[in-house]
């Protein structure tokens, strides 16, 4: 069944309308709906397994109200509430430490062509752990992919929260996290997004409790016909709150990109910091990026900063490499993967770093 | 946690800003718009008839075209209780003997006639919907440069007008530039011919003392190859209870190897609503800088834009902004790289206070053929107290590879350790601010000829009085 979506990733304030740019529209996208999904698997270390509850109904512990401004098309939500295949609920105790990460596998393959998953993850009081979350294609066939997570970070806990990306060339890919955090809570996102036709990413996070932290570093490598966007936001409610956006990325051949991020300091977010900055690397004249860095800002004492950057290859590096020997191809490479590697070195699964590092490398070489 | 003190200090008197005069006209349109108001103001100004099908069609461009759905809320602007066209008890003089006493009194106190004299080489003054007084130096007359009224120029260069006026903005643009074209009024002619320098800058001061009246004067000047201006636009208005207009369009052609200064200062009052549009192109090797304030007016919606069209061409945008109470100043710039090896900087300041709302909105945009080109934008933001907003919205709009863009914004308070260290100094803390807010927009009164440098003071000193962070 094919259908339109209107007001994907929508921004939080609106701009000039004749650039198109204030939300992603599609005139036909293919869904596939009513059918099963079974090749999810969840590891669990056998150590960690007492230190979670999974398919507990956190309906009673958590206000599931609080994930209300939603900003991807109504469709989608739909979907998400109405035909989800795949529903996940993890609670991680209070005050227990993880010892290895928990790992949500996802794999579209011809039998499970489609994956419409329903995430709720409640962190518990000074928990500390890491959780992944992979996505791919073990088939050259259309997948759809349309994810909605709910994630309640609560006081003191501490969660790293890795997503990767990789289905196959003909898919789309729709991922939707709403995020609450409370009191002295620390979230780490890793968002790599590598794969599909179409890839939209939305990170929406709430730091509603004093000095909570939210850092968000993501990577993409949008090659061939690629459609990349991406809307980030994060709102500063509390004071003494923190966050960080840290976006890197490569566009190639006819690759599009939309990269929306927006920091917002309500008003009271008194003493709370900001950053944020995406750098682009553009290796053909096919490419379009679009980069909206937002900062909007109702308190006065408080320090924001964003920054982007989009052109092709720094000179000065490529000249320093290749006075060092290597060819301009090689020297291209290094920069790319170093300029990546600092985000993905930060993923604590080394099959999984290694799995990307790859494909990465692969690409570039295949490239020119 | 320590609760930082603030007083919140209400707006002070405009001082000669707020001059009004007694409402004397001798012709004015009904409020509100439709055919038979167009028509009645293309027939006062006894216009040629392809002018008069042009506001015709803009009409109907302006009631087919929806307003923005971006931006301040203009909800509260209703164009049907808007005077769209009031002709001044006066014909366009040569003289300031001959400008009746009222009028030139105003124009006397904002320091018009005193600048005319001292530092600038050409004055156009326009009161409500006509200019009033156009007076140009003998030297440039001698050189082949034209200032004058718009009025004039449709008529007397009428195959210039007719090739440039409203093409660089056209009516479709967006309804406020349709608005424009159906009931534009006033405006200055400028054309300077190829290789002439005009040192001294040329101004036009825009005057609107009606109450519930809109100004859309026409501002076009073309810069023949070569040659060099800077021209410099005033604005000002005394504040009533209803609304007002401003919906002017700036049009500016800059030719080969030439170079543009365009400066503003605007101070409108804060009762009017500011939707201008201000655009160059830029051809080959030619350059445009933009020195723009925004101090005035209730809503502003303004983003000067250049289209960088020839090989070489480069464009600098110095803005500042100040938002008080009752504003939403909502400015930026629009940059348009065209052309191979084309430059842009941009350099935006706000500061917000007493419940004001500034607002960066710009564009960098690279086309196709844009390769080797470069752009750096810079915007800082200053907020003064907690109930204000300041927000950043910029897009970079990237079509090809060979490029270098980068885009920066800071936004904080006025720190208390600088305060501090320049209290201990024996400043007050008062004092201490107000030079911490003017070091902050000094680049942009850097830009400005003394005598304007000076007014800016001025006005962040009436804007500042009394406010304790």
């Amino acid at each position: 069944m094919n259908i339109k979506l209107n007001k994907v990733n929508e921004i939080p304030v609106k701009t000039y309308r004749w650039l198109k740019v204030n939300e992603l529209n599609l005139s036909e996208v293919e869904v596939i709906l009513d059918t099963e999904y079974k090749a999810h698997t969840l590891r669990v270390s056998d150590n960690d397994l007492d230190k979670v509850e999974l398919n507990r109904d956190l309906s009673e512990v958590m206000d599931l109200n609080k994930f209300k401004d939603v900003r991807l098309s109504e469709e989608l939500k739909d979907i998400s509430e109405k035909n989800a295949n795949s529903k996940s609920c993890l609670y991680i105790k209070a005050d227990k430490k993880l010892e290895e990460p928990i790992i949500f596998n996802y794999e579209l393959n011809n039998d499970n062509p489609s994956l419409i998953d329903n995430n709720i993850i409640f962190a518990d009081k000074n928990c500390e752990s890491t959780i992944i979350f992979k996505y791919s294609s073990k088939t050259n066939e259309y997948n759809f992919h349309n994810c909605l997570s709910k994630i309640y970070i609560a006081e003191g806990a501490k969660v790293k929260l890795i997503k990767v990306q990789n289905l196959n060339d003909a898919s789309n890919h729709f991922d939707l996290n709403l995020i609450h955090l409370e009191r002295d809570s620390k979230l780490d996102i890793i968002s790599v997004e590598i794969g599909s036709k179409n890839s939209c990413t939305q990170y929406n996070s709430v730091l509603e409790g004093e000095n909570s932290n939210c850092d968000l570093k993501s990577v993409y490598y949008a090659d061939k016909d690629r459609i990349i966007d991406i809307n980030y936001i994060i709102n500063h409610i509390a004071r003494r709150t923190n966050s960080s956006i840290d976006a890197k990325g490569v566009l190639d051949n006819t690759a599009k990109k939309v990269f929306r991020g927006t920091i917002d300091f309500k008003k009271g977010a008194i003493k709370s910091e900001a950053k944020e900055s995406e750098h682009v690397i553009l290796l053909s004249d096919k490419v379009k990026s679009d980069s909206i860095p937002l900062l909007l800002c109702s308190e006065d004492d408080v320090v924001g900063s964003h920054s982007a950057s989009v052109g092709k290859i720094d000179e000065y590096k490529l000249f320093y490499l290749m006075s060092r020997g290597f060819n301009e191809k090689e020297a291209k490479k290094l920069i790319i993967e170093g300029s990546f590697s600092n985000i993905i070195n930060e993923i604590s699964d080394e099959d999984l770093k290694e799995e990307i590092m790859d494909n990465i490398k692969r690409r570039l070489e295949g490239d020119k | 946690m320590e609760k930082r003190k603030k007083t919140y200090v209400h707006d002070v008197d405009r001082g000669v800003y707020d001059i009004k005069n007694e409402v004397k006209f001798r012709y004015k349109v009904k409020s509100g718009l439709d055919e038979n108001v167009v028509k009645d103001i293309s027939k006062q100004k006894n216009e040629p008839e392809w002018m008069t099908e042009f506001r015709l069609n803009s009409l109907k461009i302006y009631n087919e075209i929806k307003l923005p759905e971006w931006g301040p809320d203009i909800s509260d602007l209703n164009i049907d209780k808007i005077i769209t066209y009031i002709r001044p008890n006066t014909n366009m003089q040569g003289s300031w003997d001959k400008v009746p006493e009222d009028i030139k009194n105003t124009f006397d106190k904002l320091g018009i006639q005193k600048a005319e004299k001292h530092s600038l080489a050409g004055v156009g003054a326009q009161y409500d919907s006509e200019v009033v007084y156009h007076n140009i130096k003998e030297d440039l007359i001698k050189q082949g440069v034209v200032y004058t009224d718009m009025e004039t120029a449709v008529k007397e260069y009428e195959p210039m007008v007719k090739e440039y006026f409203m093409k660089c903005v056209e009516p479709d643009d967006h309804k406020f530039a349709a608005l424009h074209g159906a009931v534009w009024s006033g405006g200055s002619f400028v054309y300077v011919p190829k290789g002439v320098q005009v040192d001294i800058p040329l101004q036009s001061y825009f005057r609107l003392n009606a109450p519930g009246a809109g100004q859309f004067e026409h501002t076009l000047i073309i810069v023949d190859e070569g040659a060099k201006l800077h021209f410099i636009e005033g604005c000002s208005a005394p504040k009533y209870s209803v609304n007002n207009l401003h919906a002017g369009c700036v049009e500016l052609f800059v030719k080969k190897d030439a170079t543009l200064r365009y400066s503003t200062i605007e101070n409108w009052s804060k009762n009017m609503y500011n939707l201008n549009t201000k655009r160059a192109i830029v051809e080959e090797n030619a350059t445009i800088e933009w020195v723009s304030g925004s101090f005035g007016s209730k809503v502003s919606m303004l983003y000067p834009t250049s289209v960088l069209k020839g090989k070489g061409a480069k464009c600098e945008y110095t803005g500042v902004t100040f938002a008080g109470e009752g504003q939403n100043l909502d400015t930026g710039a629009q940059v348009v790289h065209l052309a191979e090896h084309t430059y842009s900087t941009i350099s935006s300041k706000s500061i917000s206070k007493s419940g004001g709302v500034a607002t960066y909105r710009g564009l960098v945009r690279m086309g196709k053929n844009a390769r080797h080109s470069k752009s750096t934008v810079s915007c800082e933001s200053l907020m003064l107290d907690d109930i204000s907003k300041s927000d950043t919205i910029p897009v970079l709009d990237i079509l090809n590879d060979e490029v270098d863009v980068g885009h920066e914004a800071k936004i904080g308070r006025i720190s208390d350790e600088t305060i501090f260290y320049l209290m201990s100094r024996g400043i007050s803390e008062k004092e201490a601010k107000a030079m911490i807010v003017r070091g902050f927009v000094e680049p942009m009164s850097k830009e400005l000829p003394l005598e304007y440098a000076v007014e800016m003071n001025n006005l962040i000193n009436i804007e500042l009085e009394g406010t304790v962070g």
